[in-house]
This record gives structure tokens, C-alpha cells and sequence, in this order.
């Protein structure tokens, strides 16, 4: 009984172990990737990506999120989260940066594209709006994010 | 001299070397010049030195195209003409508007701008503004708080106004003509009809009536006409005894390219921060002396094919208590020059008390565009006639797709540099954000200018007088004002009209020193 119960009692708490295990990696995968893409989502990074920073001035978030879905009527080609980031950070070389984690270098970058594209005429004219195409884009950014 | 006509003897003749058809702002300015020479001028106003109901009817006539002011309220029928209601707003033409421009139809003046240029001087004294320099540096060198918008003057440039006191014509010369000795002022003489030789090759005289029922005629060795773009058009069509089309009209070109500016709220200039905004606050009567329009260069018109305009800055404070000028325009021209007396009379009065700073960051732009020469748009002759039995006209004002293109390219050039140097941005109004809607908002009007019924050209089969004022084919005619203009320009007509009118009368004193050099009937 001793040997047979100490036995069973092992087996017992190894099954407990493995139970608890399983449920803690079982929960851990069923939240992280939310979780993940939350964090992800709220990056300094994403946020400067999906915040047309001069228009943020002039309008609500509404605004924005409606000039980012006339824009994706206009361009359903470019409604992928990852296409957009990159053409909103691609330098002139359409090179992508992406590697950049500084956010004021990420907001500098944006800020000179926009200005580049107001030179080159590189606009789009949403609900109105003269917009430069990399706004335009970043309002795009905004839409999907928060749609 | 001043005469009456209703004074005089039924059925008189006068008799002059010079005989000037209307004394506004043209006839006037043609008249003064003529002061002192050793020529009899005589000068005929169809109405009398007050502005009067019934002469405005005479002016009455049919819209019949696009939305349009009452044809009889937005010209004046009395000695000093429109300028009894002028706002004076002065700024010449650019060197493109003379130009043969490829994507402007039937654009391109038989003269340039530098052969008009020597008479800016000379009619910014009639207009009594301060100066011919219209440069921006020259006027922020006197007035340094004029801060420019950091744009790019290769795109968009400071086209600079002065403002004229206004100068209402009719009392600022009356003395200045009727004490002239050699000038001969006769009120209340409306042409009836133009009359020429068999040939129709020479005017032998002018029939004038007026509401007394009494009828003269005058002889002169040169007619200049100077009514008014609609009034030059209707008397030539309606002058048709002798040509039945109408005197200088064998190309059937009277009365067409009729031309305003399109004037309307285009767009809004939204900034993070206010600005000061004193080069571009709008006219304030009898206290601003000069501001600046936004104006797309030259070499952005030709990149981008399409029109010259401006577009003025009215902050949204402002703009949102002015209804559009078409639909607050009176038709009651009576009340409307009453109006304006008083205010001038009130003027020093009305001086706004405190200092502005200027500031805003909301401001509404008023284009004031160009209108494409367009041989539909135009003045022709009603069945109906006026109590002095003169067909009455009838306006179709007709727009094309590339005035509204125009608007709509101007204000996204607007948008992309106010972008670019970080101001803030543009957003179109409602009528102008699909570029694929030919419709015109209810808003739209002209500036009341009306422009280009007797154009300028080359030869007579594009246009109805030549490049010295004189209509094709007839010796001794001539027209006298904006109805001349090959092309409308992006700036109001009267400072430029007065020009022209100098050039003509400099071209008729010189013909006249050859005793006109033309082989004149005089019956």
C-alpha cells in the first residue's frame, strides 16, 4: 500500500504539474498574441506612423479616420497594414526603413517626406483636403487601427 | 460747357472734331485729356448729373445664361458712369494677359503689356492711387508690418491692389469738364443710332434722344464710343440700317466674348497658429491703401494650362456675415449710388476706432479667376425695345470647363504650397472637390466688369477693332474701354480700361495733327 500509495501519489502530482503547466501555456497563448498586437499597436512607432501630425492639429480623429477611408476607396490596393507603414516610412529611394525605433528620427522622416510631396505635387485632394499622398496614407494607417 | 439737351431746339445740330458717347469712367478720362487742345470735343451723356430710375431702365435687359446682376443696376446711366459705385479697386494686368497662350482659346492681344505699361502711370492719376509700382518689395519698403506668407514666389506671388479714395468721376471732373472751354458736355443725349455712309465705310453722324421727345444729331470727324461693354455692343448691333448685322460686324463678332471674372469662395486655409495677416485683410473702405491677392505665376499657368486668378484671404470671422454678391446685389442702382454717397460722405466718421492685430488662423479664400475668351458668351439684341425704341440687350453669359478647372488647379496650388513651407492646409469647398462636376455653385458671380463684347484683334475675322482702339472696316470709330479686351485678366478692369483709353486718345491726337488723316463726309 505504502510503495503502491507513494507511487500513485507521485503520478498524481505530475499530472497536477503537467495540468497546471498546460493551462498556464494554454492561457499564455490565447492572450499573447492579443497582447502582443496591442503592444504593438501603441508603439511610439505606430502611433507616429497612423498620426498625420500638422492635420492632428486642424481636425478631430473622426476627420482623420474619414479622409483615411476616402483614401483607401481611392487606393484599395494600399489597405495592408504592413504596405502602408512601409510606403508612409519608404524614403525617396523607396527604400524601407524600418529599422528606425527613434521616434523623433521616425517623425522627422514623415515630416520631410510630407514636405517632399507637397514640392513634387505628389497630392491627393480627399473630401476637400489638399493632402500630401504620405498623410494621406498615415490618415489610411489611422482608419485600419482604429476601425 | 454744359448743355441740356432737353434744352435745346428740337431737331439741333452739333457739330465737333471729336465726339466722345458716354461720360464714365472712360469718356471722362478720354475728355480730360482733350482739355486746352485746339479741337471741339463734344462729350454726350445719355443721362443727367444724378442717377435716375427711369434712364437706369434703359440699361434693362434679359439674362438669359448663367446666373447674372440686373443688367440695370450693375452699370450706371449718368455722368460718372459705374464709377458712382465703384469699390476702386486697382491692379494692372500681368504680361501673360496679352499673350497668345495655346491652351486659352482665342487668347492673345494685338498689343503687349509693355506698350500699355507708359499709361498705368498716367491713369493712377486719374484714379488718385499713390503709385504705378505695384511690386510687393516696393510696398512693404513703406509698410514694413506687411508680412508675406513664406511661399514660393515661382508658384504663388503677392499680387499687390491699391484702392483708388474711389474716385467717383462724375464729381471729382465735373468742373474740370463743363468749365473746359474746347469740351462740350451735353447731358441727356442718348445715341439712338450710329450713321454712316453708303459704303459703311465712315460714321457721318450720331442720332440722340431723350425723354422730352426731342431728336438731334452730331457730326464729328472721329466717334469714340464709351458706353460700356454691353451699351458698345448693343449700339453697334443696333445701329443696322445701313449693315444689317450692325456696324463693325461682318464676322458676326458684336457682342460677343462677353467676359466677367468668376468670383466665388473657393476653399479654406485652415493653420495651427494665428498668423498676422495685414498684407491680405480685406478692403476696408477708405481706410486700406494696398493689400495682396495669392496669384499663380506665369510659369505655373503655362505648366498646368490654365487661367490667370487670384484668390483673396477673408478670415472666417469676416466672411461668414458676407452673403454672396450675388445674391445681395441690389437691382435698385438709385438706392445703391444713395448709399454710397452717404458712406463717403460719413468716411472719416466711420474710421474704425482700434488698432487690429491682424491675427487668424481661419481664413475663407475668394478666387477671382480669369474667364476664358468664349465666343457663346454674349450680348445680343431683344425683340423688345426701350422707351427711346433701342432694342434692348440681352445678356447669355456662358462659362466652359476650363474656368472651373482653373479655379480648382489654383486653389490645389495654394493647397500644395501652404503644405509645403507648413502654414497649414486647404480644403475645397463642396462644389469643387470632385473634379469630374461641371456645375457651377449658387454662389458664383462676376465682379460685375464687363469685358471683351468689341474685342481686340489682329483682323477683323477674330475680333471687332484693331489694335489701335479703331472698329474693322469703318474709318472713324472707335471704342473706348473694357469691351476692347482681347482676354479679361485676373484683375478688375478699371485701372487698365483707363489705360487703354489714354493710349487711344495719345493714338487720335496724333491722327488728328494730320487732321485726323481721313477722308471724313461731313454732310
Amino acid at each position: 500500500m505504502t510503495s503502491d500509495g507513494t507511487k500513485d501519489n507521485v503520478k498524481m502530482n505530475m499530472e497536477r504539474r503537467s495540468f497546471i503547466v498546460v493551462s498556464v501555456l494554454g492561457f499564455l497563448g490565447m492572450g499573447l498574441v492579443p497582447l502582443i498586437r496591442w503592444a504593438h499597436r501603441f508603439s511610439g512607432r505606430e502611433k507616429a506612423l497612423a498620426q498625420p501630425k500638422l492635420l492632428s492639429l486642424l481636425c478631430d480623429s473622426r476627420t482623420i479616420r474619414m479622409l483615411g477611408r476616402a483614401y483607401l476607396v481611392l487606393k484599395p490596393e494600399e489597405s495592408r497594414c504592413r504596405e502602408l507603414s512601409n510606403d508612409v516610412l519608404g524614403d525617396t529611394t523607396n527604400e524601407v526603413v524600418v529599422q528606425d525605433v527613434d521616434l523623433s528620427l521616425v517623425e522627422s522622416k514623415i515630416e520631410k517626406k510630407i514636405k517632399l510631396d507637397f514640392e513634387t505635387s505628389n497630392t491627393v485632394i480627399l473630401k476637400g483636403w489638399v493632402l500630401s499622398v504620405t498623410e494621406a496614407r498615415q490618415c489610411a494607417f489611422f482608419s485600419i487601427l482604429n476601425s | 460747357m454744359h448743355t441740356d439737351a432737353t434744352k435745346l431746339e428740337d431737331h439741333s445740330l452739333i457739330e465737333g472734331d471729336v465726339c466722345i458717347v458716354g461720360a464714365g469712367v472712360a469718356g471722362i478720362a478720354m475728355a480730360l485729356e482733350w482739355i486746352n487742345t485746339p479741337y471741339k470735343v463734344i462729350l454726350l451723356e445719355g443721362g443727367g448729373f444724378s442717377v435716375e430710375s427711369k434712364m437706369q431702365d434703359l440699361y434693362r435687359g434679359k439674362s438669359i445664361g448663367q446666373r447674372y446682376y440686373p443688367l440695370h443696376s450693375s452699370r450706371l446711366h449718368y455722368f460718372g458712369g459705374t464709377s458712382g459705385h465703384w469699390t476702386g479697386f486697382c491692379s494692372p494686368f500681368d504680361p501673360i494677359d496679352f499673350k497668345k497662350r495655346d491652351w486659352v482659346p482665342h487668347s492673345g492681344w494685338p498689343i503687349q503689356y509693355s506698350e500699355l505699361h507708359p499709361y498705368y502711370e498716367r491713369a493712377r492719376k486719374a484714379v488718385e492711387i499713390e503709385s504705378a509700382n505695384f511690386d510687393f518689395e516696393y510696398w512693404k519698403a513703406r509698410v514694413p508690418d506687411l508680412v508675406p506668407m513664406p511661399l514660393d514666389e515661382s508658384v504663388i506671388w503677392n499680387k499687390m491692389w491699391q484702392f483708388s479714395p474711389p474716385t467717383r468721376f462724375g464729381t471729382r471732373y465735373k468742373d474740370a469738364i463743363v468749365n473746359a472751354k474746347n469740351i462740350f458736355l451735353y447731358t441727356h443725349a442718348n445715341v439712338v443710332n450710329i450713321e454712316t455712309n453708303e459704303p459703311v465705310s465712315n460714321v457721318k453722324q450720331v442720332r440722340i434722344k431723350n425723354f422730352s421727345g426731342k431728336e438731334h444729331v452730331v457730326k464729328a470727324k472721329c466717334f469714340v464710343m464709351a458706353c460700356c461693354s454691353i451699351q458698345n455692343a448693343r449700339m453697334l448691333l443696333a445701329s443696322n440700317q445701313q449693315a444689317a448685322g450692325g456696324l463693325g460686324n461682318d464676322h458676326d463678332l458684336v457682342g460677343r466674348f462677353f467676359m466677367d471674372h468668376l468670383e466665388v469662395t473657393s476653399s479654406e486655409l485652415l493653420m495651427p497658429v494665428a498668423r498676422q495677416m495685414k498684407l491680405y485683410h480685406p478692403w476696408v473702405y477708405s481706410e486700406t491703401k494696398v493689400r495682396a491677392e495669392l496669384a499663380v505665376s506665369e510659369q505655373k499657368q503655362a505648366q498646368l494650362k490654365i487661367l490667370n486668378g487670384t484668390s483673396g484671404l477673408i478670415p472666417k470671422e469676416i466672411a461668414r456675415n458676407q452673403p454672396a454678391n450675388i445674391d445681395s446685389f441690389s437691382d435698385d442702382a438709385v438706392a445703391t449710388v444713395q448709399m454710397w454717397d452717404e458712406i463717403d460722405k460719413q468716411r472719416q466718421e466711420t474710421k474704425s476706432k482700434e488698432k487690429e492685430n491682424f491675427l487668424f488662423r481661419e481664413l475663407e479664400l475668394f478666387t477671382r479667376m480669369e474667364q476664358s475668351p468664349n465666343p457663346n458668351s454674349r450680348i445680343q439684341l431683344d425683340a423688345e425695345r426701350d422707351e427711346l425704341g433701342v432694342p434692348r440687350a440681352t445678356l447669355d453669359w456662358q462659362l466652359t470647363a476650363l474656368d472651373k478647372r482653373s479655379i480648382r488647379k489654383l486653389q490645389q496650388l495654394i493647397g500644395e504650397e501652404v503644405g509645403r513651407s507648413e502654414l497649414g492646409r486647404i480644403r475645397l469647398m463642396d462644389w469643387l472637390q470632385d473634379e469630374n462636376n461641371s456645375e457651377w455653385p449658387a454662389t458664383l458671380g462676376g465682379g460685375w466688369h464687363h469685358m471683351g463684347t468689341t474685342r481686340m484683334a489682329d483682323n477683323p475675322k477674330e475680333g471687332v477693332v484693331d489694335a489701335n482702339c479703331k472698329v474693322f472696316g469703318i474709318a472713324n470709330l472707335y471704342m473706348a474701354g473694357s469691351s476692347c479686351y482681347t482676354t479679361s485678366g485676373a484683375a478688375n478692369p478699371t485701372l487698365t480700361l483707363v489705360a487703354l483709353t489714354l493710349r487711344l486718345s495719345e493714338y487720335l491726337k496724333r491722327s488728328a495733327a494730320n487732321n485726323f488723316n481721313l477722308d471724313i463726309e461731313l454732310a
